[in-house]
C-alpha cells in the first residue's frame, strides 16, 4: 500500500488518516460497482449494485458504504440486500444497514456498516444491493423563477464513488426526467444519450477516490415537501380507528417570481405554470370512511374519493395551484373500521397495527410526528418501529375523559414514500373501561329526571 | 271545522307524550305510590312540556340547514369579525380581550376593539365554549359559534312560551313557541353559522320584555331586577337595545295617560330602569350615553315623571283638600315643565346631551335618510320594506296579526297593553328598514299566537256546547297543542325560505353546473387562503370595506378599511384611491403602506355585485361618482385602477361561447379597453373563477442616484448613475439625505425591483417618478447608462389619452358612511 493520492480538493485529508482508514479495510475490494442515480423526481433514488471480494485472509462480515458529509445530511433511507444464488434461481436476503463511525473518517465521511448473512471468507466474491434515498439534494438554479419558466435544478455528486475499498471498475448513470440537460461536468470517459448520463466506466481507483460532478437540468416534477406532519391515530374500543393529519406543504422548487397570470395557467397550464402542481395522490387503507379534507377556514371542496377492495386513493387539490415557495396547509381526517388494524397478541396485548409514513404519494417529509391515542384506563404503552424514531408518552383530554388517554408520540425527521411499512404499538386495556363513559352519560340523565321527579313530588314551599 | 282537519295531527304529535306518559307513571308507582293514575294537571303538564320541548328541538333543527347543505362554517362578513374576537377572547382571555388593540385592521390608525364592540355574543359563546370543555368536550370554538344562533333561538321559543302565558294564557304561549320557532323572518337571522349579534339579542330581548311585563304584573323587585339583567345582556350584546330603553318609557306613559298608574308599575319601571341604567354603563361602548346622549333622555324624562306622580299622590293623600291640590297641581307642573325644558336646552347647547344621530331620525322619519344621509338610504339593508318581504317573513302571521290585536283589545290588560305597542311600534320600524322585520318578528309571533289561541278556544268552546258531549283532557294545554298543529303546514316556507338566505351568503357561492351538478365557485376562500399562506405576515391588504372582515379572520392579514366603518375618512381615503388615475392610486397607496390590492370580480363567472358595481353603478346612484358606461362613451373610466384591475387581461379570455373575448358575463358587454398595462401593480393572484384578483404593488426602491444636467423632467436628464439601492421595505428607515447637500445631488427617484436589479448587472433602468432635487454634478463613471433611451414609454403614449378628469370626480367620497344599525 502506498500513499493514497486523492483527487479532490475537498478530501485534502491528512495522509496518516487515510492511511490508517485503508489499512483497516484493505482486505475487501470491490471487483465492480454500478450505480444508478433516479433524477426524475424532486426525491433522489440511488440503485447502488456492489461486487465484493474479499482479498484479505480474515473472513469480514461487515461491509461499510461512505458517504460525504453534505450527503449523509440528506440521506432519507439505506436499505441493503444481498443476491443469492444464480441467475435463474435468484432471490434477495435482506440485509441490516447501520450508521456506524469508522475512527479515521478523512474529512467528516459518514459511514455505514451493512452486516453480512454470512461471513466473508477470504477469497470469496458476494454481490450486494444497495438502495439509498436523497431528499433536498436538487439545488434549484436559477433559485428563482417566473411563471412561465420550467425549473431548472443542480445536481451534485462525484463521478467516481465514495468508498473505503479500492474498486477495480465503476460506472454510473444518471437517469434525468427529461432530454433536457443544461450542463454537466465531464469526467472522461462521459456520455449523454436520450435521457441518461453515463460517467464511466472507470478502472481501478484506490479507496476514497472523489471527482465532483455537477449535473444542471430540467425537472418540472412536483416538489411536494410536507414541512411538517402530525398524524393523529385515535383508537375507539366500539370498533372506530380516527386517522386525523395535519400537513403543512410546501412547494420546494424554485421560488416563483413576479406575476401569477390566471389566464396564462388557464390556457396551458402544462407549458404555463411547469414547476407548478395542483394535485395530490394520498393512498387510504381499504374500507375508508368518512372522509374530509379541510382546513383552518373550512371544507376545501376540490378532492375525489376512489375506493375499491385493496386500496382507497383521495385526490385532492389545494385551494390554489402551489409554484415555487407557495404554501399551503390542510387537515385530512378519516375513520377505518377497527378490526383491520387491532389484533390480540398471544400474550394478551392488544396491538395496533398501522402504517408508518406519509400517505401522500411523491412527496417528502421533514418531520413526521405519529400521536397514537390509546382508550382512556390503556396501560403500558410500548412501540415497534422498523426505524430509529424518537418517543415520548402524552396525555390527551377528548370526548368525556376523566384520567386522559395516553398518547404515544413517535417522531422521525426526513421520511419517504419507502418508509410506509407497518409499525406496532403494543398495549393492555381492559373492556370494562369501555362502559366508563356510557354509564357516566346514563346517571347524569338518570340523576336529572329523578331530580325532576323529585320536583314534581316534593312541597318546599315554607307555607303550609 | 278546522278543529276535525287538525285532529289527526293533533294526535300524532301527542303520541310520544302518550307513550312517556304511561312510562313516568310507572316510575311514578314505584317511587311514590300515590296513585296509577296521572291526575288532570299532571297530564297537562306533561303535554306541555313534551310540546316546549319538541319545539325547543324544531326551532334549532330548522336553523341547520346551512351546516347540513353545506358545512360547519361562518356565513356572512360581520359573523367572521365576531368568530375572530371570539376566537382571542378563548385564547387570550378576557383581560386581554376588554384591552385589545387591533393593529390588523384599519391601518395604520388601528382599532380599540375591546371598546368598540358589544362583547355579549362573544363572551356568551366563550362562556359555552368553556363550559363545554370543562365538561370534557372536545369541541372546537367554530363549531360554538356556528350554533350559537340556533342554540339561542331555541331558548327565544321557551322565552316566548313564558310571555305568551304572561300576556294571554298557556295556549297562545304554547303557539307563540311554535311560531317564532318556525317564523321565516327570525329563521334568516339565526340560522347555523349566521354567527351575528341579532341571534343572540333577539332572545335578551323578548326576555327583557317579559320579564318587566312580568315585573308590572306582579310589582315584584325580583322581577325588575330581572328585566335589568336582562337589559344588561342585551345592552351587552346589540345595539338595538335603544328600543327598548324607548319602548318601556312610552309604553309607561301610555299606563299613565290611561290612568293605570299603580305601585307595580312604579316598582317595576323604577328597579328596571335604575339598575338597568347602572348596568349597562358598565359596558365600554356604550358608557354614558344614558345620561347624555338624546336617544335616552325619554326614559330619564319619564323616570321624573313617575317621581312627581308618586310625589303627587302623596301630596293629594295629605291635602285632602282637592282645590287646593289642583292649584299645587298647576304650579309644580308649570315648574317641572319649565325646569325640565330648561336643563334639557342647556345640557343640549352645551353638549353634554347628544342631540339624536341621523340613524335615529331615519328610524322615525322614513324619508329624512334620502335627504340628508344618501348613504343610509343606499344600503340594501336599510331600504324601507317591501310588501313582498313582509308576505315572506311573516307569511300567515301578516292576516293573524290584526286579528290578535283585536282580541288584545277586547281583553285590555297591562301586559296587552305593552305586546300591542311593542306590536305596533316595531311594525312601524320594520315597515321604514327591511332590517328591523327582525324586531317586530317576536311581537307579530306572540300577537298572532294569541288571535289562534283564543280563536281555537272561542271554536271548542262553541263546538262543546253545541254537541253537549263532555270531552276528558280538553285542557289549555291541548288547545295549545291544537293551535301548535295548526301551525305546521307553515314550516314549508320557511325551509324554501331558508334556502334562499343561504344562497346569498358570500363565502362561496353555489351554482348549477353545466349538468345540473352542483357547483361551488370558492373563490373568496381560495383568495384568502392564498394571502394566509403566501405573503408576509405583515402584508397590508386594501380592498373594499366590505371584505376587510373576512380578510382579517380567514386571510389574517392587515386591512386598511373594514365593515366597521367608523372613519369615513379612511373609506374614502380607500374609495378614491380605487377610483383614481393609477399614478395617483400608486401614491396614495404608497402613503397607506399597502402591499397588495383586492378586487372582487364577477366578469368571468357573471357574479354582478362585485367591485365595479359598487364603486362605479352604485356610486352612480349616490351622486358622487362618474357614471360607468361600458364600452366607449366613458373613456375616463377605462383608466381608473378598479376598472383596469378587475379588467386586467380580460380581453384574451373567451368567457362565453359564441361570444369575443373579454366578454363580461355580469353586464352582458364586452369590455372597451382589452389591452390593460399596469404600471405599478402587478397580478399576484387571481382565484380559478376570477371572482378575486389580487395585486402587489410593484416593489419600489429609492435609489439614490448622481446624475448629470439639470432639468425639469427626468427624462432630459443625460448620464444617471445609481449608488445605491434601498428596499420599499425599509423606506422610512433610510435617511434622506438634505437637499441642501453641496456637490452632490441625491435624489429620490423610484424604479420597479425588476429594473432594479437588472441595473446592478449594468443594464437598464426606467425612470417612472419624476421628483427629485439638488444640483446635479457629474461624480462617477460607474454603470453610466443615457437614461432617456430608457425611459418609460407607457407614459408618453398614456398621456394623451389621459384627459384630465372631469370636476368632482371623487370628490365627495362620504356616501359610505354605514349605518350599521348595530
Amino acid at each position: 500500500m502506498g500513499p493514497i493520492v486523492i483527487p479532490c480538493s475537498n478530501y485534502k485529508g491528512k495522509g496518516q488518516d487515510i492511511l490508517a482508514a485503508s489499512s483497516s479495510n484493505n482486505q475487501i475490494q470491490i471487483l465492480n460497482a454500478e450505480r444508478r442515480i433516479d433524477l426524475s423526481s424532486h426525491i433522489v433514488k440511488v440503485f447502488l449494485t456492489l461486487k465484493v471480494e474479499n482479498v484479505g485472509t480474515s473472513p469480514a462480515s461487515e461491509i461499510f458504504l461512505a458517504f460525504p458529509p453534505s450527503q449523509a445530511d440528506q440521506l432519507a433511507l439505506v436499505k441493503a440486500q444481498a443476491a443469492i444464488g444464480k441467475k435463474k434461481k435468484k432471490s434477495y436476503v435482506h440485509l441490516d444497514v447501520n450508521p456506524t463511525q469508522l475512527p479515521d473518517a478523512p474529512n467528516g465521511t459518514k459511514y455505514f456498516s451493512i452486516s453480512l448473512l454470512n461471513p466473508l471468507s477470504s477469497g470469496e466474491t458476494a454481490t450486494l444491493e444497495v438502495l439509498y434515498i436523497l431528499t433536498h439534494s436538487l439545488e434549484p438554479f436559477p433559485a428563482e423563477i417566473s411563471q412561465l419558466e420550467s425549473q431548472l435544478v443542480y445536481f451534485r455528486d462525484s463521478a467516481l464513488i465514495l468508498s473505503p475499498y479500492h474498486i477495480k471498475q465503476q460506472t454510473t448513470f444518471i437517469k434525468t426526467p427529461s432530454t433536457k440537460v443544461e450542463s454537466f461536468t465531464r469526467v472522461e470517459p462521459t456520455k449523454f444519450a436520450g435521457r441518461e448520463l453515463k460517467y464511466g466506466p472507470y478502472e481501478d481507483r484506490p479507496p476514497y477516490s472523489f471527482s465532483p460532478v455537477i449535473v444542471h437540468l430540467e425537472n418540472n416534477s412536483p416538489f411536494a415537501v410536507v414541512e411538517e406532519l402530525l398524524r393523529e391515530v385515535e383508537i375507539s374500543h366500539w370498533g372506530n380507528l380516527q386517522i386525523t393529519e395535519h400537513y403543512k406543504l410546501v412547494h420546494a422548487g424554485a421560488r416563483h417570481k413576479g406575476v401569477f397570470s390566471r389566464v396564462d395557467y388557464q390556457s396551458r397550464a402544462s407549458v404555463k405554470g411547469a414547476s407548478s402542481f395542483k394535485h395530490l395522490l394520498a393512498s387510504l387503507p381499504p374500507r375508508v370512511h368518512s372522509v374530509y379534507y379541510r382546513d383552518e377556514i373550512g371544507n376545501i371542496s376540490s378532492s375525489h374519493l376512489r375506493t375499491d377492495y385493496r386500496k382507497s386513493e383521495l385526490e385532492i387539490e389545494p385551494r390554489y395551484p402551489l409554484f415555487g415557495g407557495w404554501k399551503a396547509t390542510f387537515v385530512i381526517g378519516y375513520g377505518l373500521p377497527l378490526e383491520d388494524f387491532l389484533f390480540e397478541s398471544p400474550d394478551g396485548k392488544r396491538y395496533l397495527n398501522f402504517s408508518f409514513g406519509c400517505p401522500l404519494a411523491q412527496t417528502v417529509v421533514n418531520k413526521l410526528t405519529i400521536k397514537v391515542v390509546l382508550p382512556e384506563g390503556s396501560k403500558d404503552p410500548s412501540a415497534a418501529v422498523p426505524y430509529p424514531v424518537e418517543q415520548h408518552l402524552e396525555t390527551k383530554y377528548s370526548y368525556l375523559d376523566v384520567v386522559g388517554r395516553t398518547v404515544l408520540v413517535l417522531e422521525k425527521k426526513n421520511v419517504v414514500p419507502e418508509h410506509i411499512t407497518p409499525f406496532q404499538v403494543y398495549y393492555t386495556f381492559k373492556p370494562i373501561f369501555m362502559l366508563a363513559e356510557p354509564l357516566m352519560l346514563a346517571s347524569v340523565y338518570f340523576l336529572f329526571f329523578m331530580a325532576c321527579v323529585a320536583y314534581l313530588q316534593i312541597d318546599i314551599s315554607i307555607r303550609k | 271545522m278546522a278543529v276535525t282537519k287538525t285532529e289527526p295531527i293533533n294526535g300524532s304529535t301527542n303520541k310520544p307524550s302518550s307513550s312517556s306518559v304511561s312510562m313516568k307513571s310507572d316510575l311514578m308507582s314505584t317511587l311514590s305510590l300515590k296513585s296509577l293514575k296521572l291526575k288532570t294537571k299532571q297530564q297537562e303538564l306533561l303535554i306541555r312540556v313534551s310540546i316546549l320541548c319538541l319545539v325547543y328541538v324544531l326551532a334549532f333543527i330548522t336553523r341547520l340547514f346551512s351546516v347540513l347543505r353545506y358545512e360547519s362554517m361562518i356565513h356572512e362578513f360581520d359573523p367572521y369579525f365576531n368568530y375572530r374576537t371570539t376566537l382571542f377572547l378563548t385564547e387570550k382571555g378576557f383581560y386581554e380581550f376588554w384591552n385589545w388593540f387591533d393593529s390588523e385592521s384599519w391601518y395604520p390608525l388601528g382599532r380599540i376593539i375591546g371598546g368598540t364592540l358589544y362583547p355579549g355574543l362573544m363572551v356568551t359563546a366563550a362562556i359555552m365554549y368553556w363550559g363545554l370543555r370543562f365538561l370534557r368536550f372536545a369541541v372546537h370554538i367554530r363549531e360554538v359559534c356556528v350554533l350559537t344562533a340556533p342554540f339561542f333561538a331555541s331558548n327565544t321559543t321557551l322565552v316566548a312560551y313564558f310571555f305568551g302565558k304572561e300576556i294571554w294564557d298557556t295556549g297562545a304561549g304554547l303557539v307563540a313557541a311554535v311560531l317564532i320557532a318556525i317564523c321565516p323572518g327570525y329563521i334568516s337571522r339565526s340560522v347555523a353559522g349566521s354567527y351575528d349579534n341579532e341571534g343572540v339579542a333577539i332572545f335578551a330581548l323578548l326576555l327583557t320584555f317579559y320579564l318587566f311585563v312580568k315585573a308590572v304584573n306582579t310589582g315584584s323587585l325580583a322581577w325588575g331586577l330581572g328585566s335589568a339583567l336582562g337589559y344588561f345582556y342585551m345592552v351587552s350584546a346589540w345595539g338595538g337595545y335603544v328600543f327598548i330603553i324607548n319602548l318601556i318609557p312610552l309604553y309607561v306613559l301610555v299606563l299613565l295617560i290611561t290612568g293605570r298608574y299603580s305601585m307595580r308599575l312604579y316598582v317595576a319601571y323604577n328597579s328596571m330602569y335604575v339598575l338597568g341604567m347602572l348596568l349597562a354603563m358598565q359596558i365600554r361602548f356604550v358608557g354614558f350615553q344614558h345620561v347624555q346622549s338624546g336617544e335616552h333622555m325619554a326614559a330619564m324624562g319619564v323616570f321624573f315623571l313617575m317621581q312627581g306622580f308618586y310625589f303627587l299622590g302623596w301630596v293629594k293623600h295629605l291635602l285632602g283638600d282637592k282645590k287646593k291640590f289642583e292649584a299645587l297641581l298647576r304650579i309644580i307642573v308649570t315648574c317641572a315643565v319649565g325646569v325640565g325644558a330648561i336643563a334639557l336646552g342647556v345640557g343640549t347647547a352645551s353638549g353634554y346631551i347628544s342631540p339624536w344621530t341621523g340613524r335615529f331620525y331615519s328610524l322615525l322619519d322614513p324619508t329624512y335618510a334620502k335627504d340628508h344621509i344618501p348613504i343610509i338610504a343606499s344600503v340594501s339593508e336599510h331600504q324601507p320594506t317591501a310588501w313582498s318581504s313582509f308576505m315572506f317573513d311573516f307569511h300567515i302571521l301578516l292576516f293573524l296579526f290584526p286579528a290578535g290585536l283585536y282580541f288584545c283589545f277586547k281583553r285590555l290588560s297591562d301586559a296587552t297593553i305593552f305586546i300591542v305597542m311593542y306590536g305596533l311600534t316595531s311594525m312601524y320600524f320594520a315597515g321604514v328598514m327591511v332590517r328591523l322585520i327582525l324586531v317586530a318578528t317576536p311581537a307579530v309571533c306572540l300577537i298572532s299566537a294569541i288571535a289562534v289561541s283564543a280563536t281555537i278556544k272561542n271554536l271548542t268552546t262553541l263546538l262543546r256546547t253545541k254537541s253537549k258531549v263532555s270531552q276528558t283532557g280538553t285542557t289549555k294545554g291541548a288547545s295549545g297543542g291544537k293551535g301548535s298543529s295548526k301551525a305546521l303546514p307553515d314550516q314549508s316556507q320557511p325551509f324554501q325560505r331558508n334556502g334562499s338566505y343561504c344562497i346569498a351568503f358570500r363565502c362561496f357561492l353555489p351554482a348549477q353546473g353545466a349538468h345540473g351538478n352542483r357547483v361551488i365557485f370558492d373563490d373568496y376562500r381560495e383568495a384568502y387562503y392564498w394571502l394566509r399562506q403566501n405573503t408576509p405576515a405583515d402584508a397590508k391588504v386594501m380592498s373594499w370595506w366590505d371584505y376587510g372582515y373576512q380578510i382579517t379572520a380567514m386571510g389574517n392579514r392587515t386591512v386598511i378599511v373594514d365593515n366597521n366603518t367608523w372613519n369615513n375618512t379612511h373609506i374614502a381615503t380607500v374609495g378614491r384611491a380605487m377610483s383614481s388615475y393609477e399614478d395617483e392610486a400608486y401614491e396614495i397607496m404608497r402613503s397607506l403602506d399597502v402591499n397588495y390590492v383586492l378586487v372582487v370580480f364577477g366578469g368571468v363567472t357573471g357574479y354582478s355585485s362585485d367591485d365595479i358595481k359598487q364603486v362605479f353603478v352604485d356610486g352612480e346612484n349616490w351622486r358622487w361618482s362618474i357614471p360607468f358606461l361600458p364600452i366607449e362613451t366613458a373613456k375616463i373610466v377605462r383608466f381608473l385602477v378598479e376598472y383596469k384591475l378587475s379588467y386586467y387581461r380580460f380581453g384574451e379570455l373567451v368567457t362565453e361561447y359564441g361570444k369575443p373575448p373579454g366578454y363580461d358575463r355580469a353586464r352582458g358587454v364586452e369590455i372597451g379597453n382589452k389591452d390593460i398595462k399596469l404600471e405599478h401593480l402587478e397580478e399576484a393572484f387571481t382565484t380559478s373563477n376570477w371572482i378575486v384578483r389580487i395585486y402587489k404593488i410593484g416593489g419600489v426602491s429609492i435609489a439614490l442616484i448622481y446624475c448629470l444636467d439639470q432639468g425639469s423632467d427626468f427624462r432630459n436628464v443625460q448620464w444617471i448613475h445609481v449608488l445605491d439601492f434601498v428596499s420599499s421595505d425599509n423606506l422610512s428607515s433610510h435617511p434622506t439625505p438634505p437637499p441642501s447637500h453641496t456637490n452632490t445631488c441625491f435624489q429620490q427617484q423610484k424604479f420597479k425591483l425588476d429594473h432594479i436589479q437588472q441595473s446592478c448587472s449594468n443594464s437598464t433602468i426606467t425612470a417612472e417618478g419624476n421628483k427629485y432635487y439638488g444640483e446635479c454634478h457629474e461624480k462617477s463613471i460607474r454603470f453610466l447608462k443615457p437614461a432617456n433611451k430608457e425611459a418609460s414609454l407607457g407614459r408618453e403614449t398614456d398621456s394623451e389619452r389621459w384627459a384630465p378628469p372631469p370636476q368632482g370626480y371623487a370628490l365627495g367620497c362620504f356616501w359610505w358612511a354605514e349605518i350599521a344599525f348595530v
